[in-house]
C-alpha cells in the first residue's frame, strides 16, 4: 500500500501543484510501485472526467429576479423626505417593498398638493413649506417652469421626457409607450440633484431601481412617471436620458434641469 | 446603462454599501453563473440551484455590511452559496435526479448526448458522496479553488481539505469504475 507521504504527492500531482523535485520523487516511486501507479492513474482519470463537465448557463431571468428581490434603498443614506416616507413605509406590512409604495403614496400626496396649488390656488402663490420633507422650501413660491422637452418617436418606444423646475425642486415627467419592455435610465450628477420621489400613473408593467446618481425603470405598455429631485446647488445641470431595448441602446439625449438661482 | 469599467469586487462592494445598487448588479453579473453551477452540482436540481442562487445573492446583499474585506468577496459569496445549498439538501426528503436539459445547444446531437451522458454519470457519482465530500470536489474541480480558499469557505484546515478530497476522489473512482464510466 502506498504510504501517506506519496498519497499526498499523488494528489498534488493530480492538482498540478507539485514542485519539480516532488514530481521527480513521485515518478521514481510510481516506477517502483505498481499499486501506487494504479491509484495515480485512476485519480488522474477521475480528475480529467470531472474537468470535462461544462458549466451550465443560469436561467436568463435569474439576475432580474435577484435584483427585484433586494431592498434597493437599503444602503442609500436617507434624507428627511426619505425618513418621512420610511415612516409611512413602516406602517405597511411588507417591509421589503415598502419604500416604493411609500414613494408612490408620498408622490400621490405631493401631486395632489401641486395640482391644488396650480389649479385651485392659482393666484395665491402657495408656500412650498407645506410639502413634506425636503421638498418644502420655506417662503418659496411654487412656480414650475418648463426647462426642456425631448420627444421620442421610435419604432419600439414613443413618448416624451419633460423637465420642470422651481426653487429647490426639479421635476422630470416621462410618458412612455412600448409594446416590448424598454429600460429607461436617467443619469444625473448627484452633487447637483438628488432623487426625492417618484409617482406612477400607469397601465404599464414596470420595475424601478434607484441609485445615487441614476434612476432606472423598465416600461411595458403605457406609463407615465413623475420624478422629483431635490435641487442641491440651484445651478443648471443636465440629466442624461437613455433608453434601451433588450440591452441595445436605442435613444440617448440630455435634457436641462433649467436655469435657476434667480 | 451606465458604462462602467471593470472594477474589482471590493470597489463594487464599497459602492454598493454607499447606495449604488448598480454595483450589486455587476456582482450578480459576475458571479451568478459560478454560484449557480456550484449549487447545481451540490444539489443536482436545476430548480433548487436557481432558488439557492437567488437566496445566496439576497443574503449577500442583506449582510453586505458584515463582509470582511480582508477576505476575497467570492470566497464569502461561495460560503453563503454552500450553506444555502446544504440547507436546501437537509430540507429535502428524497434525492433528486439530475435535470438533463443543461447541455449547450451549439453542439451536434451526438456531442450533446455524449456530454449529457458523461455529466449525468459524474453527477450521479457526486450525489453518491456525502455532502461534506461532494462540496470539496465541486469547489476544487469545477471552480478551481485552492485548498486554502476551500478551507476559508468551509471553515476547515487545509489538512482536512486535502484529506477529505483524497477520500472523495477515491470514492468517486470506486463509483465510476463500478459504473463503467
Amino acid at each position: 500500500m502506498a504510504n501517506e507521504r506519496y498519497m499526498n504527492l499523488i494528489q498534488q500531482e493530480v492538482d498540478g501543484t507539485n514542485t519539480s523535485s516532488e514530481r521527480r520523487r513521485l515518478r521514481e516511486h510510481l516506477g517502483e510501485n505498481p499499486e501506487a501507479k494504479a491509484i495515480y492513474d485512476d485519480l488522474l482519470r477521475v480528475t480529467n472526467m470531472l474537468n470535462k463537465v461544462e458549466k451550465v448557463d443560469p436561467p436568463p431571468n435569474l439576475k432580474k429576479t435577484v435584483l427585484n428581490s433586494i431592498q434597493t434603498d437599503k444602503y442609500v443614506t436617507k434624507k428627511n423626505g426619505s425618513r418621512i416616507l420610511g415612516s409611512i413605509a413602516n406602517l405597511l406590512p411588507a417591509r421589503r417593498f415598502d419604500l416604493r409604495y411609500a414613494y408612490i403614496f408620498g408622490v400621490g400626496l405631493l401631486a395632489g398638493i401641486v395640482v391644488y396649488a396650480l389649479f385651485i390656488e392659482r393666484n395665491t402663490s402657495p408656500d412650498l413649506s407645506r410639502l413634506y420633507g425636503t421638498m418644502g422650501a420655506t417662503n418659496a413660491s411654487l412656480a414650475l417652469e418648463t426647462a426642456g422637452q425631448l420627444s421620442i418617436n421610435l419604432a419600439k418606444v414613443q413618448g416624451t421626457i419633460t423637465t420642470r423646475f422651481a426653487p429647490g425642486v426639479v421635476m422630470a415627467e416621462l410618458q412612455l409607450k412600448s409594446e416590448q419592455p424598454v429600460e429607461a435610465v436617467l443619469e444625473f450628477d448627484k452633487s447637483d440633484i438628488s432623487f426625492s420621489a417618484i409617482g406612477r400613473q400607469n397601465n404599464s408593467t414596470d420595475n424601478l431601481e434607484i441609485g445615487e446618481n441614476y434612476l432606472c425603470l423598465t416600461n411595458l405598455g403605457e406609463g407615465k412617471y413623475t420624478i422629483l429631485f431635490d435641487d442641491r446647488t440651484e445651478q443648471i445641470s443636465m440629466i442624461n436620458c437613455k433608453i434601451s431595448s433588450s440591452g441595445t441602446p436605442i435613444f440617448q439625449e440630455s435634457i436641462s434641469t433649467g436655469k435657476k438661482g434667480n | 446603462m451606465t458604462d462602467r469599467p471593470e472594477q474589482d469586487d471590493l470597489e463594487l462592494v464599497r459602492k454598493c454599501l454607499s447606495g449604488d445598487v448598480r454595483a450589486f448588479e455587476y456582482l450578480v453579473d459576475r458571479y451568478q453563473k459560478t454560484v449557480f453551477n456550484a449549487a447545481l452540482r451540490i444539489m443536482g436540481s436545476y430548480q433548487d440551484a436557481e432558488d439557492a442562487t437567488q437566496s445566496t445573492f439576497l443574503k449577500a446583499y442583506e449582510n453586505l455590511k458584515s463582509f470582511n474585506p480582508k477576505y476575497k468577496f467570492f470566497s464569502w459569496l461561495y460560503k453563503i452559496a454552500v450553506n444555502e445549498s446544504l440547507n436546501s439538501i437537509s430540507q429535502r426528503k428524497q434525492p433528486e435526479e439530475l435535470d438533463e436539459d443543461f447541455a449547450s445547444r451549439d453542439k451536434t446531437p451526438e456531442e450533446i448526448y455524449r456530454d449529457l451522458e458523461l455529466t449525468e454519470n459524474i453527477q450521479d457519482a457526486l450525489m453518491g458522496l456525502e455532502p461534506e465530500y461532494r462540496i470539496i470536489v465541486i469547489l476544487k474541480h469545477f471552480h478551481e479553488f485552492s485548498y486554502k480558499e476551500i478551507g476559508q469557505i468551509l471553515d476547515l484546515s487545509e489538512k482536512t481539505i486535502k484529506s477529505r478530497l483524497f477520500t472523495a476522489r477515491q470514492l468517486l473512482r470506486n463509483t465510476m469504475l463500478r459504473g463503467g464510466i
